[in-house]
């Protein structure tokens, strides 16, 4: 009679669980107390992984995103090399289809290679890009510009602040180029400066210039050409790389889908560099909140010993009653799980809309780049729904002391 | 008073799994915040240590018009005087002289543009690791040691014949061979497709066009050194500089001037580090607040009791923070323990993740972190969970005393 | 922008003149290439690059004073006609007619290899070095090659000599024609560039090469250069070539 089995028989099951929800019901505030233990723990978990890997999405969008782009799609000679030899043959149709795609945010087309500026006996090397009319429009590009105007003619070039200065010239001043263009030929144009840009990175600044795309197709002989169209995904989570899918919904002849993972594996290795440490700080919390649910089944197992002590001097039996507990438990944490969730992902929207804010002179310098200074978080889902189950296998696993404590309550509690 | 004390007290021992928890609850986050401390510490150090311990050094010393364009006839007007400094100082670990010069390697099959290290192999391998991970050879100063995407991409292997052209401070132009004596692996593959290293001792007399190699000048564009301890950088710095009496147009810069870049993703990935401790201490509060909440429900029906034979409320209330502060007395100084234990432990063996860690050996990164000892936190951050004890158990206190005496005894 | 004039005036030191006499192969060599340092000349050349994605054709007129001093028309294609180069000792300007003006290249510029879009480029194997003098050689008989009878001689570099190359196999012709081919070899992955002369004429009094083929990647990749005209120009001296008669000379 006495058996430690749980259940005896299919009814004891429906039995157990209408006296879980009354036992929750009874006693309002303790269930909330626990819920709410269980809810706030995995609140914290996604907010602290959402931001780590907020963090370093934001990081790879401001390496990648602001030149070399997410997705590239090139020759499949073209990287990395990145020879203008290997270029593509403008197709309009096909890039409109690609724009219309509904996981595309942006895609343009550009055009690039090296080349000599020179302005009477100053001369300096710079890496030419040819950008279409529509990413000149782009924000990005437009809170680039630290002198002159993105209003002007043709044979306009925008030069790094860093290469203007080093050729002293000024908007409206021509400088001449001169380069190896298309299969060997010689490039050669004399343009004039509408404006310099703000590159954030020194080096950069240093060594761009920036021109329309049909200026750099004549520049440089690539007559309807470009060397590369860069696409920028809606999803950009580091973990994720929609390049393949991509590729084979817009296949082009002779090229490629290439995404930055691929092209610059230098950051996935900084990143990896760093998880160490974030899967150390996760552990951390989970420290604190294991402990802290633990605790809260502890008490629950303390605050209960009278009743169940009563319970069974009633005559219920033993592994009844633990299964009665055990379902409360488990009501309790996918109760609090799914509030967690909920919480959570209000959390994570609310601090994508108003991120924190980066604060002292690092602000300042990203935001020269034209980059938010900001800790934005991560949107994945799959971060809630991980912690959701890690978290309520963890309540579960601390049930085992309520249970622990019904199997060893002797029906005469002092 | 002392009555409140004595019955604060036996309560505690009267339910010790409730006071354990509560301890327990404290001591734990405590131990969360230092160890947090110490590991963010630790985590920061070694990424600026391994970026630094790569290719950009401690500090460097050049001539100022170096810095914006690496012309070949920017050499440092008086080397000695630094490196007499440097060798003369206690915290300086070791230095390395280079001269920078960009040239045109070419191989049997094809030339390619290069900027040409020319260093003192056993010196620059004290101040940098890049060229300590060989792929092939030895990084010495038998020939000139490259990359391997450069070797790839020219086609050269070890033993092969390469020329290098270059401009001499004359303003000729110089051909010279050398013989590929090593291939590094480097991490990035931008430098690595660029640079090469020969051996100064051959370079020099060529870039000064004398044939003289006995009488030879100390001549070079950059000396950069290692330090014993960085946290201590900025002062060697200063008395670095203190110590060469004329320096002239040359400068000492440390990493955050050289690599503005690497300094801002190291401010960044610090605060960002501040911003995680401070969700560790919410959900520390958090659980404490409801560990307290639990812990005085479970004591409702006692408090009931004391109230209905008599005591204030004001009474009970003390009673209850009294007790908390017992507990914390126990709870806190178990948690400094803690920490310092996990951290004296960690900071010797390390911290590593087997799976991350495989593919990073290869590249030669450091995925092991070693937490730093960081007594000055002690004291705040016991401070900060005292406190947030204590105020956790007040709600809960409260709440507990607005009952009716009758009601709470019936709880059941 | 890249420096044809050197390539161009290495390949004129190689241009046999007179009748080999014994079978000495560093004099075999020395013959071969004494008639070049001092030439001037004029010549009218085509150049043919043949890559893995597509074929090039250039048309140049050039201008030569010994080794140092250089200018270099091109004459077509239509789009590249009458960009030039001028090489004068130390400095190198170029002239792009759709720029309008003359542009001092820096001196790094001196140094690379690969003009337009070819891969003429002796000059990235030999430099300034002299089969003759620079190498020690070994005599290895005689072989028919391109048609011709010629010597074979093994040249490895001496000591320090900076030519990336282990050894160059050079095929002299046993008449008067002076080589015939070049072969240059690494140890490693034996021969990695050849120049063959295919064709020879006489030019202005003088007996040469006048189709010459550089090829490399084992045949892979290679440039044809053919030599329309060539007239000496004694007259010439450095100071002919200056950076105005280089936006005066016309294609």
């Amino acid at each position: 009679m006495n058996r430690p089995k749980l259940f005896a028989r299919q009814s004891e099951l429906g039995l157990a669980a209408r006296l879980a929800f009354r036992n929750l019901g009874r006693n309002r505030r303790r269930s909330l107390i626990t819920g709410a233990a269980i809810a706030f723990a995995l609140f914290f978990a996604i907010i602290l992984r959402s931001l780590q890997l907020g963090v370093y999405g934001h990081m790879v969008s401001t390496v990648v995103g602001s030149m070399s782009g997410y997705v590239q799609v090139s020759d499949t000679a073209y990287w990395p090399s990145q020879n203008l030899d290997y270029s593509l043959y403008e197709d309009q149709q096909w890039l409109e289809k690609l724009r219309q795609d509904p996981e595309v945010a942006s895609a343009y087309p550009r055009i690039q290679g090296f080349g000599l500026l020179s302005v009477g006996d100053r001369s300096g090397v710079a890496q030419w890009i040819g950008i279409s009319p529509e990413e000149a429009e782009s924000s990005l590009w437009q809170t680039r510009l630290a002198s002159g105007s993105w209003e002007s003619g043709p044979g306009s070039v925008w030069l790094g602040k860093r290469l203007a200065e080093q050729l002293q010239v000024e908007p409206g001043d021509s400088l001449v180029a001169m380069g190896q263009g298309f299969q060997g030929s010689v490039a050669g144009a004399s343009w004039i400066l509408a404006g310099t840009l703000h590159l954030g990175n020194p080096e950069l600044e240093k060594r761009s210039a920036i021109l329309k795309l049909e200026d750099a197709q004549d520049f440089s002989g690539a007559y309807g050409m470009w060397s590369y169209v860069q696409v920028t995904p809606h999803r950009r989570d580091i973990n994720q790389d929609p390049s393949a899918e991509l590729g084979a919904r817009h296949p082009l002849d002779g090229a490629h889908f290439l995404s930055w993972q691929t092209r610059m594996p230098e950051l996935i290795q900084t990143i990896q560099a760093d998880t160490t440490g974030g899967r150390v700080i996760l552990f951390i919390l989970y420290v604190v909140i294991g402990f802290g649910l633990l605790g809260t089944m502890i008490m629950l197992a303390n605050e209960r010993r009278r009743e169940f002590a009563m319970q069974l001097a009633m005559g219920m039996r033993r592994g009844l009653l633990a299964g009665t507990v055990f379902i409360e438990v488990l009501l309790l944490s996918l109760a609090g799980a799914a509030t967690g969730i909920l919480a959570g992902r209000i959390a994570v929207l609310i601090l994508d809309r108003y991120p924190l804010r980066l604060w002292g002179d690092v602000a300042a310098a990203i935001e020269q780049q034209g980059w938010e200074a900001i800790l934005p978080p991560s949107l994945d889902w799959s971060i809630p729904f991980t912690h959701a189950g890690i978290i309520v296998l963890i309540t579960l696993a601390a049930a085992a002391w309520p249970l622990r404590t019904v199997f060893k309550t002797s029906p005469v509690h002092r | 008073m002392s009555l409140l004390l004595s019955m604060a007290w036996r309560n505690i021992w009267r339910s010790p799994w409730r006071s354990g928890v509560v301890v327990g609850a404290m001591a734990l986050g405590v131990w969360a915040g230092i160890f947090m401390m110490g590991l963010a510490q630790g985590v920061n150090d070694t990424r600026t240590a391994n970026a630094l311990d790569d290719y950009i050094g401690h500090a460097q010393i050049t001539d100022s018009s170096f810095i914006d364009n690496q012309e070949v006839q920017a050499i440092i007007a008086d080397p000695h005087s630094w490196t007499a400094a440097l060798d003369a100082h206690p915290e300086v670990e070791s230095w390395s002289e280079r001269l920078l010069i960009t040239a045109v390697m070419q191989s049997g099959a094809a030339s390619a543009p290069v900027q040409v290290l020319a260093v003192d192999p056993e010196r620059e391998a004290q101040v940098f690791k890049a060229p300590r991970r060989m792929h092939e050879g030895t990084f010495d100063s038998t020939g000139i040691t490259l990359g391997l995407k450069l070797a790839e991409q020219l086609g050269a292997g070890l033993g092969d014949r390469v020329v290098l052209t270059f401009q001499d401070l004359r303003g000729e132009i110089h051909s010279s061979l050398y013989q590929v004596s090593g291939i590094y692996d480097g991490i990035s593959n931008l430098v690595e497709g660029i640079q090469v290293y020969v051996p100064l001792a051959e370079l020099a007399p060529e870039l000064l066009g004398t044939s003289d190699s006995l009488s030879q000048p100390m001549v070079a564009h950059q000396i950069h050194f290692r330090v014993r301890n960085l946290d201590s950088l900025d002062q060697t710095v200063g008395e670095l500089t203190a110590a060469v009496a004329n320096p002239g147009s040359s400068v000492l810069r440390t990493w955050r001037a050289i690599s503005p870049d690497l300094r801002y993703a190291d401010e960044v990935l610090a605060q960002s580090l501040l911003l995680f401790m401070a969700v560790i201490l919410f959900a520390m509060a958090f659980g404490i607040l409801n560990t307290m909440l639990m812990a005085i429900l479970e004591r409702t029906r006692e408090l009931g009791m004391l109230m209905a034979i008599g005591m204030t409320r004001r009474k009970v209330f003390r009673l209850v923070v009294l007790e908390t502060l017992l507990l914390s007395f126990a709870g806190l100084p178990l948690g400094l323990l803690l920490g310092h234990l996990t951290i004296a432990v960690t900071s010797r063996t390390g911290i590593s993740l087997t799976g991350v860690e495989k593919g990073m050996a290869e590249l030669g990164l450091q995925s092991t972190i070693y937490p730093v000892p960081v007594p000055e936190y002690f004291l705040p951050v016991a401070l900060l969970v005292a406190v947030l004890g204590l105020l956790s158990s007040l709600y809960p206190a409260r709440k507990a005393l607005k009952l009716n005496p009758i009601e709470s005894m019936r709880v059941l | 922008m890249k420096n044809t004039a050197l390539r161009l005036l290495v390949l004129m030191l190689l241009i046999s003149g007179t009748k080999l006499m014994g079978q000495n192969a560093g004099e075999i060599l020395a013959k071969a290439e004494k008639n070049a340092i001092g030439a001037s000349s004029y010549s009218e050349l085509s150049m043919t690059a043949k890559r893995a994605r597509y074929t090039r054709e250039l048309e140049l007129k050039t201008w030569n004073h010994g080794n140092k001093y250089a200018l270099i028309v091109i004459t077509g294609p239509e789009r590249d006609r009458g960009t030039r180069y001028l090489r004068a000792d130390k400095q190198m300007y170029s002239y792009v007619p759709r720029s309008g003006k003359v542009v001092k290249l820096p001196q790094s510029m001196l140094m690379a290899g690969g003009f337009m879009g070819t891969d003429a480029s002796l000059d990235n194997l030999l430099g300034q070095a002299s089969l003759a003098k620079d190498f020690s050689h070994q005599y290895l008989g005689t072989e028919t090659v391109n048609g011709l009878l010629c010597h074979k001689i093994k040249c490895s570099p001496k000591p320090g000599i900076p030519v990336a190359a282990d050894a160059v196999v050079a095929w002299v012709h046993t008449g008067d024609k002076g080589w015939v081919r070049l072969s240059f070899q690494s140890n490693r992955s034996g021969e990695i560039q050849r120049m063959d002369a295919l064709e020879f004429a006489r030019m202005d009094g003088i007996y040469m090469p006048v189709k010459l083929q550089f090829s490399t990647l084992g045949g892979k990749q290679s440039t044809l250069m053919t030599i329309k005209n060539y007239k000496r120009q004694p007259q010439l001296s450095p100071a002919w070539f200056t950076p105005e008669r280089l936006e005066q000379t016309q294609p």
